[in-house]
């Protein structure tokens, strides 16, 4: 799929400015399916919504295709509206304001970059492959039209979160998405505990957003600010000495909003760091002076606050610590959402966001610390879980929350193309995963649990071949596809030196190299449990069948992208900016990162320092050889030897607490969740049942009844009555005229 | 309110006056000059054509009396109409025309539902 | 010599609608005689074609330059034009609502939709009319079709009653409409509104002529009593429960959408055109103290009432009541400040009374009022069962219990209506009082507007009380469901997709309602 495009290209056949005002097609055609198949699916059957709901994204994948021809091309470029500079490599489509209010406005546009692109094909790509699993996945349930419509409007959703050129369009799709996650989570709504599931996720992600808002409004704020000090203090106007692309970036600012990304990326320019001294004018370290929130704090603070409430936000749907216990419970929905939703792309919108904020990220090192270390705790925390977990999808599901660390991590360090490199990359792979424990699940009357399955290797020869594939492309024991963007990460984080916190690269590192240790153990346990050795005595089914053609054909296809991604993630393979070799990636991406590389380099915040990766690549495999045969030896070998005997009590303990995911949902429960319970339930009998409903609304209530009921007794029915009143009312108001009006 | 207001309706007093005097005039001449032959038949109240009713005024009439009335007077005022378009035609014209058919049309309409819903049908 | 006015297409442009719609009405009565023989499946449609031609035409008229045409008799411009849109998609959605009844009563015959559509034409031209006798032939034209069409079902007690007091009151309040139309000629000399208006002007300035001012209060006092029968405000209301209550269910929601849009349209015609002259606030006060009684008598009378179609109908009172806020924002002289509920309180500097913005809001208001109450007078005249009309209980809230397990769409339309009543977001009927509130707190009628707000608090409980039997009270053992008919279900969702858009995207309207607030005031 992606070897299909060749990105250099020089020039894209046709005018991309005609692509460009496709764009919205992208978008509506999963919508326009979503609509469809909830309306009229059930009137129009299976088959026919089957089909609807994957050639729509199929479509929208073929025009994806178009805009990543396109934006690989040179002369692929739009006038920023912030600045009247041409921005190249990028498809850019305003449809008009979509509200304001105030002094605030936000359009409804859409933004492809190469970042974008890159998104767009992971989302309808693997999302076409996994409406056509899903087809034959769900086959025998009768909501089907229920779930592609989810589904459709999942994929629409998400890509107005990818293609959205302002963070209030990006918000739509980030609840757009959560809202589908729910649904889908909750499908088999019927059972208590996944309707339950669905709500832990939901409210959850309602954190989340919350931090996301706030971050949102704070930069508003911030931009506002700006804007007036540029207007009203001299040291500000001197940042707006470019009279023609300054008054473009205020025109912008009151037009397009002030949360149009062009907007916040000549933001971005217009702010240098501290660190740039030998320029007149605001600067982060500045402090506001203007009336507002903000007066009184320094530029750098709000906007390290902002980024902050934002990683909050990141970590309720890219699901990292604190807020991650959602997404083991989201497996209760059926296996191609997690899949498609909860591995492949929802969870991946945080770390898109930051490599879509990068730009802001690098101005703020304590920011990137936080994101680092969060998502390096979590890559670790998760994968200690993962070790005890004997459900396919939840290990799967403690895997993806481990990986989403590792993308954190690369974002938190600065090396953005990598984090989307691995981001692309585990979509392939794990996608292929939970297809697998799909496909195993279909096979062995819906048993989820690896100690009751086991030797599958020959019954079900397809599943277990993509499944070992996709694997190794986790672990990196070979090195395939996740092998070198994982390494990317942990090479980036060898040797970069974030400003003011030197022990973060380092740190980061070992964290990560224990973390792909750690994965390869785990990822070899599930493997070995569930494919290897003898079908376990108590399995469901005495014999598990093969899947079907379509979902096998699905299989096959993501194993072969998780191996044939490995070439965007080979180092020092193509010339990049300042002469290096760098990977396919890396290359690839530099137009769209190359703001926050530039900031980066000119404020030192974040500095890399050149070296070979090759050894370091050497010993990521070594570890992950390490982590693999471990894990093969006590599975294989070890464990079945010991059959009957007690584990060694260090290990029976650790193994108890890490089967309880170290009681962190019982922390919570303890911590927020009861006395939130016993908080409202308060406040619920006293404020609401006693004061408002008794004596407010209850008494109000009572007497206005009264009122009309003696009132009704006006209504006699008799038109002598009627007319009565009607002429006595004429009389009043005629009396009235005459008596005090003419006096 | 000044005379002067009200001076465009000198003709219709005119007319009052007239159509006034010329039914006193009339019934006066005729209770004058009129021979007198009073019988038990022609001493009863005139109905319009129906029993005269000794009993109850509250008798219950049939509609049919209404609806040719009411015809009566739907035609009586086209008349009307046509009467002094008659009389202007030539300074009318086609507008005057068209007018009128318009007016005539949509008389008919009525006629020709009230006829085929059998309002003129006095038997049933 | 005799002189003929020239006229031409321009002169009737307005009165398109209004001959589109008796054409219609013809034809309908023609086949009614002529093919009784055939199926009359047809003649709903008939009249549906002729009501979205009119509706098309009206519309097509709404960019005009407000002018006076046929020697000032009738006015040609965007306001009316609106107006009559309404009042045809009034009619319209009403006729939708009428086959599946009929059938129910064996009563399908053509009258019903020819006095539908004659009723239109007159409402038509009733908000076009710019002269008073016009005006009133134009009023009896559409108050005669009204009369018939309240006692169509005539072999029952109830309808009987309620054509019978319709007719009786209605009369009454044509006599006072009539009576104040001669003292107003009487002060004036003329009937031509903006003739009127003017020297209305004259009257109020000129000491000379002083002595006609009571005659011409007491003309404006009879001639608004006159409308306030129409549009029901209180104390002219008291026919309005009983008439909506016995009236055929269709035509309840044919007087409570376009007659009611067209008597307040007439009369904001008449007191804009005519009230341009009269100093003070007299007409400020007489039309917030309607307003304030009609919101308050309203609202209260509803909130006892087990009875839907009757709730229904005071509900129409306290919405004539929003509207008379609306209208009475238009007589604020900029200004003046009083203080007390009804008067007008200075506000912060700026603030001036906003005419056109006033128009548009009982434009909009009008429009999503019509489409919301035909709606929920066609869920539940689709419910009703003829047997149970004679003992009173057709239409008790217990006939909606369980609603949305036995017809979840049914529920679901009731519920949008209902929410569009009781002024909820995000539906149309929210955004109506938000634009009529707007204007009138911009004209500085706070305390009129804090009362309209707490009544619609209170109108939210009757209005959500039907909400909770639907959702959450079981369903009746016995409870009929009624027959699936395509005209009625096109109607209900018609008019719920009409409730659901006007209130998220307002907007839509935009272009066509902006111009809403030209009126024709007459050189």
């Amino acid at each position: 799929m992606l070897a299909l495009v060749n990105p250099f290209t020089d020039a894209f056949p046709g005018a991309p400015e005609n692509l460009a005002n496709l764009l919205w097609v992208i978008v509506a055609l999963p919508l326009a399916g979503a609509f469809l198949c909830g309306v009229l699916g059930k009137f129009m059957g299976r088959a026919n919504t089957n089909f609807l709901a994957c050639f729509t994204v199929f479509a929208s994948f073929i025009l994806s295709c178009l805009t990543l021809w396109a934006v690989g091309a040179q002369s692929t470029q739009f006038i920023s509206p912030a600045s009247g500079v041409p921005v190249r490599w990028a498809l850019w489509l305003d449809l008009g304001r979509w509200f304001s209010a105030g002094d605030f406005s936000a359009h409804y546009g859409f933004l492809v970059d190469r970042l974008t692109a890159a998104m767009l094909m992971v989302i309808t790509g693997i999302g076409f492959l996994i409406h056509l699993y899903s087809t034959e996945y769900m086959e025998h349930d009768d909501g089907y039209w229920r779930y592609f419509a989810y589904l459709n409007l999942f994929v629409a959703m998400m890509l107005t979160l990818v293609m959205a050129d302002n963070l209030v369009l990006l918000f739509v799709g980030w609840e757009g998405v959560g809202l589908c996650s729910y649904l889908l989570i909750g499908f088999w709504y019927r059972d208590t505990e996944k309707a339950w599931a669905g709500r832990k996720a939901f409210i959850t992600n309602r954190i989340g957003d919350f931090g996301f808002l706030i971050g949102m409004f704070l930069l508003v704020l911030l931009v506002g600010a700006t804007e007036q000090m540029g207007r009203e203090t001299a040291l500000g106007r001197s940042n707006f000495s470019d009279i023609g692309r300054a008054r473009a970036w205020v025109t912008a600012v009151h037009d397009q909003g002030p949360l149009n990304l062009e907007v916040l990326r000549e933001w971005a320019l217009r702010m240098p760091a501290e660190t740039a001294k030998d320029r007149p004018g605001m600067t982060l370290g500045t402090t506001i002076t203007t009336e507002g929130p903000l007066k009184g704090k320094t530029f750098g603070q709000v906007l390290t606050a902002a980024l902050l409430l934002l990683l909050l936000g990141a970590a309720g749907k890219s699901a990292q610590i604190p807020l991650y216990v959602w997404l083991p419970d989201a497996m209760a929905g059926p296996t191609p959402v997690s899949a498609l939703i909860h591995a492949a792309t929802m969870v991946t919108a945080g770390v898109y966001l930051f490599c879509r904020l990068s730009f802001l990220l690098v101005l703020s090192p304590t920011a990137m610390a936080w994101v680092a270390m969060i998502g390096a705790l979590t890559a670790i925390w998760a994968a200690l879980i993962a070790f005890a977990q004997d459900d396919i999808k939840k290990v799967l599901a403690y895997s993806t929350v481990s990986q989403l660390g590792f993308m954190f991590m690369g974002v938190g360090v600065g090396v953005f193309w990598a984090a989307a490199l691995h981001l692309v990359t585990h979509a392939c792979f794990k996608a292929c995963l939970f297809l697998g424990a799909g496909s195993v699940m279909h096979g062995n009357a819906d048993e989820t649990d690896i100690r009751r399955l086991g030797g599958l290797r020959k019954e079900m020869p397809w599943t277990w071949a993509t499944f070992a594939i996709a694997t190794l492309a986790i672990t990196g024991i070979v090195p395939l596809s996740g092998f070198f963007s994982k390494d990317a990460i942990l090479h980036g984080a060898h040797t970069t030196e974030v400003a003011g916190y030197p022990w973060v690269g380092h740190t980061v590192y070992w964290m990560g190299l224990f973390g792909a240790l750690c994965t390869a153990f785990y990822m070899t346990r599930l493997y070995v449990l569930t494919f290897e050795g003898k079908r376990a005595p108590d399995a469901r089914v005495p014999h598990a069948h093969e899947s079907g053609f379509r979902m096998v054909f699905v299989l096959v296809f993501l194993a072969f992208l998780s191996v044939v991604g490995v070439v965007w993630g080979i180092p020092e393979l193509v010339p990049g900016p300042g002469g290096r070799k760098v990977a396919l990636m890396e290359g690839y991406l530099a137009p769209a990162m190359n703001l926050a590389d530039r900031l980066a380099s000119i404020y030192d915040t974040v500095t890399h320092t050149e070296s070979s990766p090759w050894l370091g690549f050497a010993i990521a495999w070594a570890v992950a050889l390490v982590g693999g045969a471990t894990a093969w030896l006590v599975f294989r070998s070890w464990l079945p030897a010991r059959a009957g005997k007690p584990l060694p009590n260090y290990i029976a303990l650790f193994w108890s607490w890490a089967r309880a995911k170290f009681y962190v949902d019982e922390l919570y429960d303890l911590l927020i969740i009861r006395p939130f319970t016993v908080l409202s339930k308060g406040l619920y009998k006293i404020v609401d049942a006693g004061l408002i409903d008794g004596v407010a609304v209850g008494g109000t209530a009572g007497v206005l009844r009264r009122v009309g009921g003696w009132l009704r007794y006006t209504q006699t029915g008799n038109a002598q009555n009627y007319a009565t009143v009607m002429a006595v009312g004429l009389l009043i108001s005629i009396g009235v005229v005459l008596t005090w009006v003419l006096r | 309110m000044t005379p002067d207001a009200l001076a465009p309706y000198l003709p219709l007093l005119a007319v009052l006056v007239l159509a006034g005097g010329l039914g006193a005039i009339v019934s006066v001449m005729s209770a004058l000059l009129g021979p007198k032959r009073p019988s038990a038949v022609k001493s009863t109240i005139f109905e319009a054509g129906s029993e005269p009713s000794p009993g109850s005024a509250r008798q219950r009439f049939a509609v049919k009396f209404y609806v040719v009335a009411l015809l009566f007077i739907v035609f009586d005022i086209e008349t009307v109409f046509l009467y002094p378009w008659a009389v202007n035609f030539k300074a009318l014209g086609w507008f005057g025309y068209g007018e009128m058919a318009v007016f005539a049309v949509t008389l008919v309409i009525g006629l020709a539902y009230v006829w085929k819903k059998g309002a003129l049908d006095w038997e049933s | 010599m005799l002189t003929l006015p020239t006229l031409t297409s321009t002169d009737f442009l307005p009165l398109w609608p209004a001959l589109i719609l008796s054409a219609g009405a013809c034809l309908v009565l023609l086949s009614e005689v002529f093919l009784s023989s055939a199926s009359r499946s047809f003649q709903p449609l008939l009249t549906v074609i002729a009501t979205v031609l009119g509706a098309l035409v009206a519309a097509a008229t709404v960019f005009s330059v407000p002018t006076g045409v046929f020697g000032g008799f009738v006015v040609l411009d965007p306001f009316g034009s609106l107006v009559s849109l309404v009042i045809c998609i009034g009619v319209g959605l009403s006729a939708l609502l009428a086959p599946a009844f009929l059938r129910g009563r064996q009563a399908e015959r053509g009258e019903f939709y020819a006095l539908l559509l004659f009723g239109g034409a007159g409402m038509s031209l009733l908000v076009l009319s710019n002269e008073l006798i016009f005006l009133f032939i134009n009023l009896e034209i559409l108050s005669i079709a009204t009369y018939a069409l309240a006692a169509y079902l005539r072999r029952g007690p109830r309808p009987a009653e309620a054509g019978f007091k319709y007719f009786i009151l209605g009369a009454f309040s044509s006599a006072v409409l009539l009576y104040g139309a001669a003292l107003l000629f009487g002060a004036t000399r003329s009937t031509l509104l903006p003739q009127m208006g003017a020297e209305l002007a004259r009257i109020f300035t000129d000491p000379t002529l002083s002595d006609r001012q009571p005659l011409a209060y007491c003309g404006l006092a009879l001639i608004g009593a006159g409308f306030g029968f129409k549009i029901a405000a209180v104390p002219f209301h008291m026919w309005t429960p009983d008439v909506y209550e016995g009236a055929p269910t269709p035509v309840t929601a044919m007087m409570s959408a376009a007659v009611k849009a067209a008597a307040f349209a007439a009369m904001v015609r008449v007191f804009l055109v005519l009230g341009r002259g009269i100093p003070g606030d007299a007409l400020l006060t007489g039309f917030s103290t309607l307003a304030f009684l009609t919101m308050i008598g309203g609202n209260l009378l509803a909130l006892p009432q087990r009875n839907v179609k009757r709730m229904l109908a005071y509900s129409s009172i306290s919405h004539a009541g929003y509207l008379l806020v609306g209208v009475a924002s238009l007589f604020v002289k900029s200004g003046t400040t009083k203080g007390g509920v009804l008067g007008v309180t200075a506000l912060a500097a700026g603030a001036t009374p906003d005419t056109a913005g006033a128009l548009r809001g009982i434009l909009f208001y009008l429009l999503a009022y019509t489409v919301t109450t035909v709606g929920a007078f066609g869920v539940l005249g689709a419910l009703e069962r003829r047997d149970d009309e004679v003992r009173g209980f057709a239409w008790d809230l217990d006939r909606l219990a369980g609603l949305a397990q036995r017809k979840p769409a049914w529920a679901v339309a009731m519920a949008v209506f209902m929410l569009s009543l009781g002024g909820i977001p995000p539906m149309a009927g929210f955004m109506g009082k938000l634009l009529i509130f707007r204007s009138a707190v911009d004209a500085g009628l706070v305390g009129l507007v804090i009362v309209g707000v707490l009544t619609s608090a209170v109108g939210a409980y009757y209005y959500l009380r039907v909400v909770v039997y639907m959702y959450m009270r079981p369903a009746p053992e016995a409870g009929g469901l009624p027959e699936r008919n395509l005209s009625t279900e096109l109607a209900l969702v018609l008019s719920t997709v009409a409730v659901v858009v006007l209130g998220v995207l307002p907007g839509i309207t935009g272009t066509w309602l902006s111009r809403g607030g030209s009126v024709f005031l007459g050189r």
